[in-house]
């Protein structure tokens, strides 16, 4: 994957390269504004990261010359401004996403990963993603559900709330949405009914160094047992 | 500011008030006293006009008798003389039948003939009215003069024309005269006025001079004892204005002095962490594990700074749109899930639909320190609650956590970032945001300790806030 990072200060510039050239990408680096341009030209980049405060000209000014000369490639802005109205400009002005400085390593990764893949272009070592949680492993390919070599024995509809689940692990998701995960096309709501598949799961899920807990009113939330 | 009527200065003002008023007044009253006095003067001179026909009449006889009776005048030439006020005013007259046949005098005179009005005063047969005689103007008294003998009686007209440029140069005389003396009596009240106004302002001059004249940044009361009694509401209202100044400016200063501070411990601290690291005095995965915490702490801090300058920004948008503060609530409580599920903590919620006119940041950001803060002073596995209840007018947003409470002497400080009791928890920064949310959007905020049996077993954030009802 080539990345074109255009960020004018040196030590994050250093730091990020260092980084993101271990994770096996290309990283052309730029400094300045007015060379920005050109340099995604010659480069052509999958994804570009753009610093906003930039000397020469200004980054959202790049974005909005690079995006009339007709370059299509996924911008994922890097800033310290940090405001809404920041944010606002920069997504009307053609950027895909937006990380607000300091932002972490992980984080930067997989925002690029995602850009990544959004354009069309194949990831390469992180394909074949999987979710894990305690003991449990979710193969997001085929949607098993592993306790360490066997897999689950679950109904459809639990399976369908665990994996939703697993794919936000320690993140609690509203019982309005699990609502209609496990029952996908319900004409009448009944948030009851989720409570039955919740007791039902949560018996399975005994000795998985899991737990699934309930937030009262809001959703519930899978978590690895300390 | 606003101009044209307004900047109109007290001194214009007051001149153009006063003067302009006493400017038409004085020129109505002119032209009132000139006709008035014009009248007086032609009716005195009419008098005497009708004096000189009345005297002409005594000079008329009737002679013969039957038909045979004629008039018999015997006017001498300078009958008239004594009747003339000087020799600019030339007199002529006409005695004629009623018929009109001239019996003596100047026939350029032309008949009268017109119908006698009925004036009071006169109880003679007399009239006066202005004519010309050799393309003179002159006023004529005209008299139907009865004349009886013995043997007969008869009527004669008698007329008497005068000229009249004793007149017109006395009402000259008079008009200039009523002029002159009403310009100069205009002229002495512009200068009292203009004096009045002069004294009356000086004083507000002269504040004005000294509130010109003081240091960049001097926030002293105004002290001027010798204003007007008038003045002394402004002079009070501009000092309360300038007492509030004082103190947020010196809040400000303050505020600055200690985020400065807050934002140089973080980087002391990383300074020993790396050196200490970098000497081999703590091993080096530890040493990053506390560095990575003080740049978390650092970054809080920084966010809060600016999320505090950014209220103060969208204070100033009037456009906010209406948002249910309960989604905002639930969605909130989803991103802080991972803490609540890290603490296992007895989490139920319960929301009503809350509209309020806000921008939403500042509503989550209100939520989330508030949450935030529960579940940081929560103890594992206790309870905590979001509550969010509405009345016809109000919200009721109250997040009750199973914590410690807060100390009498830490409630005193609460809100005021960088305050001591804060250092273990946190700067303060949060709360103090939480309030100038809550101020911004016309609401409150309060922390109150929860007791049982006399025993604080948690604390209550309640936010109150207006609703939007449209």
């Amino acid at each position: 994957m080539r990345l074109l990072l255009i960020e004018d200060d040196p030590d994050l510039q250093t730091s990020l390269r260092r980084t993101l050239e271990r994770k096996g990408m290309q990283v052309g680096v730029c400094a300045d504004g007015r060379h920005a341009l050109a340099q995604w030209q010659q480069m052509t980049p999958d994804v570009v990261l753009l610093d906003l405060s930039l000397p020469g000209l200004d980054g959202l000014e790049v974005l909005a010359r690079a995006r009339q000369t007709g370059m299509t490639t996924p911008v994922l802005i890097l800033t310290a401004r940090g405001t809404v109205g920041d944010r606002i400009v920069g997504l009307n002005t053609g950027a895909d996403d937006y990380l607000s400085k300091p932002f972490d390593l992980d984080e930067l990764e997989a925002r690029i990963r995602a850009l990544y893949r959004r354009a069309g272009g194949v990831a390469d070592e992180a394909v074949h993603e999987h979710f894990s949680c305690g003991q449990l492993r979710l193969d997001n390919r085929s949607g098993a559900i592993h306790h360490g070599f066997k897999v689950l024995d679950l109904s459809p509809r639990e399976s369908r709330l665990l994996r939703a689940l697993m794919q936000r692990p320690g993140r609690a998701l509203a019982k309005e949405q699990l609502f209609d995960v496990v029952f996908p096309g319900a004409s009448e709501v009944q948030y009851e009914a989720i409570e039955v598949v919740v007791y039902r799961l949560r018996k399975k899920l005994a000795g998985t160094g899991t737990a699934l807990l309930t937030l009262r009113g809001l959703g519930y939330l899978l978590k690895a047992e300390a | 500011m606003k101009t044209t009527r307004a900047a109109l200065s007290l001194r214009r003002y007051l001149l153009l008030g006063i003067l302009v008023p006493t400017a038409v007044f004085m020129l109505v009253n002119t032209v009132t006293l000139y006709r008035q006095a014009l009248a007086a003067v032609n009716t005195a001179y009419d008098r005497t006009l009708l004096a000189s026909a009345k005297s002409i009449g005594e000079m008329i006889e009737v002679e013969g008798e039957g038909t045979l009776a004629r008039f018999r005048t015997n006017v001498p030439y300078a009958a008239l003389e004594a009747f003339e006020a000087d020799n600019r005013s030339r007199m002529v007259y006409r005695i004629s039948t009623v018929q009109g046949t001239l019996i003596d005098g100047s026939p350029e005179l032309p008949q009268w003939s017109g119908r006698l009005p009925d004036r009071g005063p006169y109880a003679a047969l007399v009239d006066f009215y202005d004519a010309s005689v050799r393309g003179e103007d002159v006023r004529v008294a005209v008299l139907l003069q009865p004349v009886a003998s013995s043997r007969g009686m008869g009527m004669v007209t008698i007329q008497v024309a005068e000229t009249l440029e004793l007149r017109q140069t006395l009402a000259r005389q008079i008009l200039i005269d009523t002029l002159l003396r009403q310009s100069l009596l205009a002229a002495v009240i512009a200068l009292i006025v203009v004096l009045v106004v002069q004294r009356a302002t000086r004083p507000v001059r002269a504040l004005s001079v000294q509130l010109r004249a003081r240091a960049e940044g001097d926030l002293h009361p105004i002290d001027a004892p010798d204003l007007p009694r008038e003045l002394h509401p402004l002079v009070d209202a501009t000092n309360q204005v300038m007492a509030r100044l004082h103190d947020l400016l010196a809040n400000q200063k303050r505020f600055v002095r200690d985020a400065s501070h807050q934002l140089r411990t973080p980087l002391a601290v990383l300074k020993v962490q790396v050196q200490s690291a970098l000497r081999g005095d703590i091993d080096q995965t530890q040493a990053l594990r506390e560095i990575n915490g003080t740049v978390e702490r650092a970054t809080v801090l920084a966010n809060q700074m600016l999320a505090l300058a950014k209220v103060e920004q969208l204070r100033q948008q009037a456009d906010a749109p209406v948002i249910d503060l309960a989604a905002v609530v639930r969605a909130v409580a989803l991103d802080l899930s991972p803490l609540v599920a890290d603490k296992d903590l007895d989490f139920g919620i319960e929301t009503l639909p809350a509209p309020v006119r806000a921008h939403e940041w500042m509503l989550r950001e209100l939520v989330r320190n508030l949450l935030h803060n529960a579940i940081k002073h929560a103890p594992e596995h206790s309870v905590l609650s979001v509550r969010l209840h509405t009345d016809r007018q109000h919200l009721v947003l109250i997040i009750a956590d199973g914590g410690p409470g807060i100390g009498d002497e830490l409630r005193a400080r609460l809100f005021q970032p960088f305050s001591a009791g804060h250092n273990r928890s946190g700067s303060g920064l949060g709360l103090m945001l939480c309030r100038e949310i809550s101020t911004a959007l016309g609401g409150q905020i309060a922390l109150d300790n929860r007791l049982r049996q006399g025993r604080v077993v948690g604390l209550d954030a309640t936010v109150r806030l207006a609703l939007s009802l449209s």
